[in-house]
């Protein structure tokens, strides 16, 4: 289903654990990255090739919001919203993105650019209010700060 | 072995076995901590942090269902910090949780409804909407009302252990977590054993037989065995307003535990059916009509005096259910051997165990047997999930809780039992040989030509029995004749002093045991011999046609006089003369014998309606009518009595005893001596005819096999019928 290298990966990750079930947040991560989110015809799939069941497997991804269940745009805006961040006010922030892009939680710009998710706590309170694009961090928001760093994405 | 150590408690020192769960020490020294979240013999979850507490030491209250005791550990289990907490956790709970209880099935037996009245806020703290989400069916018996839902995880928890289905799973996390099945949509295919049901604390998972049906105040529990396979479970029947409305597990402290499947959960509203014969039948010009009892009775033993008369008491044979119970078998067979004098007395049986039981070398394994302690469990041939479900419960049981050894020798890969097992795949019917093998060393290349198995997975498999301590034979259906009397023979080949062996057979019915200790044990007539020397036949609860198929149609189409006593018209009924109303057994009191040879009670747990009778009445009323007066008691207890004298192995069981003990198991003898070389070479001579060409099979089968098959019994439960598509015309090809 995906290509050479990947399953070549997928082989080596259930190699590597004594029950092969305890690989299936690495494997998921390369289905991910071959197809940009998970189907249902993925999890099928990965489901089989790991001996388990799509319940098993379904149950593991929705817990997850770093596993995305829907195609998504190029940068995943990934928005705290716990506390900290809110009492630093994450509110301000989510409110000056949805008007600067016209999208709120869990939807994409037309454009396919941006997707907007509502995430908890990040881990990283001290410098909050916080949000992370793709795989990197941004603290200490400010709704210019925010222009510039989503204007400043290649 | 228990290592005691010294524990305090709220300010009491106790001693308690070191590695037991907190909460489980408590729970037996009568020290309340509540929980939603634990449930016996399930792996911890700790979830609902309902069982918060104080220990010693330890700067956070702790859970105490996952704390296992240490000596010298100091706990304290009740103080404002912890009803604080705990009252915080309620709160929690009830964030989402509708406050409803009067529109909610579970009412009056909720643990929430409990714990908020101890717990509870006077005001929850929560000022956010609830959310709302509908309630929809899971599958054909069972409904889930998420929002009940508390997230505890048992239901999850006893499909993965108990079940071994793991048809259940969460879906999301935090606040939006929600209980889904197996399927895409989120509906479940899975046995459908209702155990997820019986354990969820809360509304959220109830049955489509009982919810809204009644309240729990407005039912009466009667603690029964169940009608349907071997193993027999305890069970509670709930009846109200004269008809059976639910069953659940007894308690703990059934054999069972807390387990039932689909058939002993969902299986019993059977005894409710309109359908029920209620008043005696009688053929008239062809049609059964409905008769007085007087008459009934007068024909039925006029008609068995004039055959006998005519044809001799050997012309006419009686055939009993294994659903019966004892004290019916018993009187059945006395009926049989002495009012009518005919030695064709047998029941219906899917397959003939006789030869296990006159070469039987080992005593028979309980299901605690089979739960306690590390052992090797050897199933060769059978299927217990679809067939035995407690059984397969219990070697589940085993290999977690105590990592006994599961080695399965089987002509198809089987579902549902754990991973950790050894499977010896075997050719289909090469049962027989496999037998040889374990008896006879020198024969492994011929087995092995035979089975499919190597030399060395044979050799393997012996060492696994020969590294036994504990021993335990499970013996399905598929091994018969010579190799039945080997199987029994395994206890005199393999029992050493230090190494026990036990074996359990596979039966199928609740009392196929009890059928054949009651001496129910002459040959079954084979279809040709009705109408030529067997002129008459008296059934007791059985349908040869649907058992054994259509020749049985001719043959009772050329019986001169065929009565039986049934619930149903069946199809045997249709070509009766006279069909008396039984009583099932909801109805009766006596006992069943499971395959382990367990006596275990039945109860009435409501009235019969209409005229029937219990079918020893029937047979001592028919019996006197042909002016026998039969020497039989007038209850149940005391049948009991007089069949503990006289029936070897039951001698001094009475009701005492299995009220007291639960189970009581016989002492069957045991043959000390066997000839070895008569043995081998029957069992040789099987061997030798069988075919070493059939193909293997790799597919395992089909979930719901066994399970979902259709029969008298069940197919009278309407939920069964809806949920199987038997509620149309009844069609001969499903049966
Ligand atoms: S009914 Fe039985 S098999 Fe189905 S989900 Fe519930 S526990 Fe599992
Ligand atoms: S459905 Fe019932 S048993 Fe399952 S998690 Fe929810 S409350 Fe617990
Ligand atoms: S396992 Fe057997 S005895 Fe137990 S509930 Fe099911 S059919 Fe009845
Ligand atoms: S609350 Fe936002 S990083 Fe912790
Ligand atoms: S019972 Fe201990 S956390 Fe639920």
């Amino acid at each position: 289903m995906f290509s050479q290298q990947a399953e070549r990966e997928i082989d080596r990750l259930l190699a590597r654990y004594p029950r092969k079930r305890s690989a299936i947040i690495p494997v998921l991560f390369i289905a991910q990255k071959e197809r940009g989110y998970l189907s249902d015809d993925v999890l099928e799939y990965v489901a089989k090739r790991m001996g388990l069941t799509y319940l098993d497997v379904v149950t593991v991804v929705s817990f997850y919001t770093m596993f995305y269940r829907r195609p998504i745009g190029k940068y995943n805006i990934q928005l705290c919203n716990n506390v900290s961040c809110m009492l630093c006010g994450s509110e301000k922030i989510q409110e000056h993105i949805e008007r600067k892009l016209g999208i709120t939680f869990g939807q994409t710009t037309p454009d396919g650019r941006f997707t907007l998710t509502e995430v908890q706590c990040l881990g990283s309170c001290g410098t909050a209010p916080v949000m992370q694009v793709n795989f990197d961090y941004y603290e200490n928001l400010t709704p210019e700060n925010v222009d510039q760093i989503l204007d400043s994405l290649p | 072995m228990t290592e005691w150590v010294k524990i305090t408690i709220d300010g009491k020192s106790y001693s308690a076995p070191r590695g037991r769960y907190l909460l489980e020490v408590c729970e037996e020294l009568g020290i309340y901590v509540p929980n939603f979240c634990y449930y016996y013999k399930l792996p911890p979850q700790a979830a609902c942090r309902m069982c918060l507490v104080r220990i010693e030491n330890i700067r956070k209250l702790q859970t105490a269902c996952t704390v296992r005791v240490q000596d010298g550990m100091v706990v304290t289990t009740n103080s404002d910090e912890i009803i604080g907490a705990r009252q915080g956790m309620v709160d929690f709970i009830l964030a989402n949780h509708p406050l409803d209880c009067p529109m909610c099935d579970k009412g009056g037996e909720c643990e929430l409804q409990y714990m908020s009245l101890t717990y509870g806020n006077l005001f929850g703290r929560y000022m956010e909407t609830k959310e709302h989400r509908d309630e929809y069916q899971l599958s054909p018996f069972i409904w889930l009302d998420p929002q009940r839902c508390i997230l505890c995880y048992r239901c999850i928890r006893v499909c993965d252990e108990w079940v071994g289905d793991h048809a259940l799973g969460v879906l999301g996390r935090g606040a939006h977590s929600e209980i889904i099945g197996n399927k895409r949509d989120g509906t479940l295919e899975c046995e459908n054993c209702g155990n997820c049901v019986e354990v969820c604390p809360v509304g959220a998972l109830t049955s489509a037989n009982f919810r809204f049906r009644a309240r729990p105040w407005d039912i009466e529990d009667t603690i029964t065995t169940c009608t349907y396979c071997a193993d027999g479970c305890q069970l509670k029947l709930s009846v109200r307003d004269g008809k059976v409305v639910r069953a659940w597990a007894k308690d703990m402290t059934g054999i069972n535990m807390e387990f039932l499947c689909l058939k002993g959960r969902y299986g019993n509203e059977f005894v409710n059916s309109p359908d029920r014969v209620h008043a005696p039948l009688i053929r008239r010009q062809g049609r059964l009509e409905q008769a007085s009892w007087d008459e009934a009775i007068g024909l039925v033993a006029s008609r068995l005096k004039e055959i006998t008369a005519t044809h001799g008491a050997e012309s006419i044979a009686c055939l009993g259910s294994p659903r019966l119970t004892n004290e019916v078998l018993y009187v059945l067979n006395k009926f049989a051997r002495d009012v009518i004098g005919t030695p064709w007395i047998s029941h219906i049986a899917e397959h003939d165990w006789r030869p296990l039981f006159n070469m039987l070398t080992a005593p028979l394994a309980t299901q605690n047997d089979i739960r306690s302690g590390k052992k090797t469990l050897l199933l060769i041939g059978g299927n217990p999930p679809e067939y035995n479900p407690l059984t397969a419960y219990s070697l589940r049981y085993a290999v977690r809780e105590n990592g006994s050894r599961l080695i399965i020798v089987n002509a198809r890969p089987l579902l549902r039992l754990p991973e950790e097992s050894e499977f010896f795949h075997i050719r289909p019917g090469s049962e027989p040989a496999l037998l040889l093998a374990l008896l006879d060393e020198s024969q492994l290349n011929l087995v092995a030509e035979i089975t499919n198995l190597s030399v060395e997975r044979l050799g393997a498999l012996r060492r696994a029995l020969e590294e036994s301590e504990d021993l335990v034979v499970l013996i399905g259906p598929e091994v018969s004749g010579a190799a039945l009397e080997a199987a029994g023979a395994l206890g005199a080949r393999w029992a050493t002093e230090r190494r026990r062996v036990r074996l359990l057979p596979l039966m199928r019915f609740n009392n196929s045991l009890g059928a054949l200790d009651m001496g129910l044990t002459g040959d079954l007539p084979a279809p040709e011999d009705i109408g030529a020397h067997i002129k008459a036949l008296y059934l007791v609860g059985v349908d040869p046609i649907r058992t054994y198929g259509d020749r049985w149609r001719e043959a009772l189409a050329r019986a001169e006089f065929v009565v039986v006593h049934e619930l149903f018209t069946t199809e045997t009924a249709e070509y009766a003369h006279v069909v008396l109303p039984a009583m099932s057994f909801a109805e009766i009191d006596g006992t069943f014998t499971n395959n382990a040879g367990q006596v275990q009670r039945v109860r009435r747990a409501l009235e019969s309606g209409g005229e029937r009778r219990p079918d020893w009445v029937i047979l001592r009323l028919v019996a006197k009518g042909m002016g026998v007066e039969m020497d039989v008691r007038g209850s149940a207890m005391a049948m009991l009595k007089d069949l503990a004298e006289r029936v070897p192995g039951y001698e001094g069981i009475t009701y005492e005893q299995i009220d007291a003990e639960g189970a009581v198991q016989t002492h069957r003898a045991l043959v000390k001596e066997v000839s070895w070389n008569d043995l081998l070479d029957r069992l040789n001579a099987q061997v030798a005819a069988l075919d070493r060409n059939r193909d293997m099979l790799t597919e395992p089968p089909a979930l719901g096999t066994g399970l979902f098959e259709r029969g008298t019994l069940i197919e009278h439960v309407p939920l069964m019928a809806q949920a199987f598509g038997w509620d149309g015309s009844r069609s001969r090809d499903d049966r």
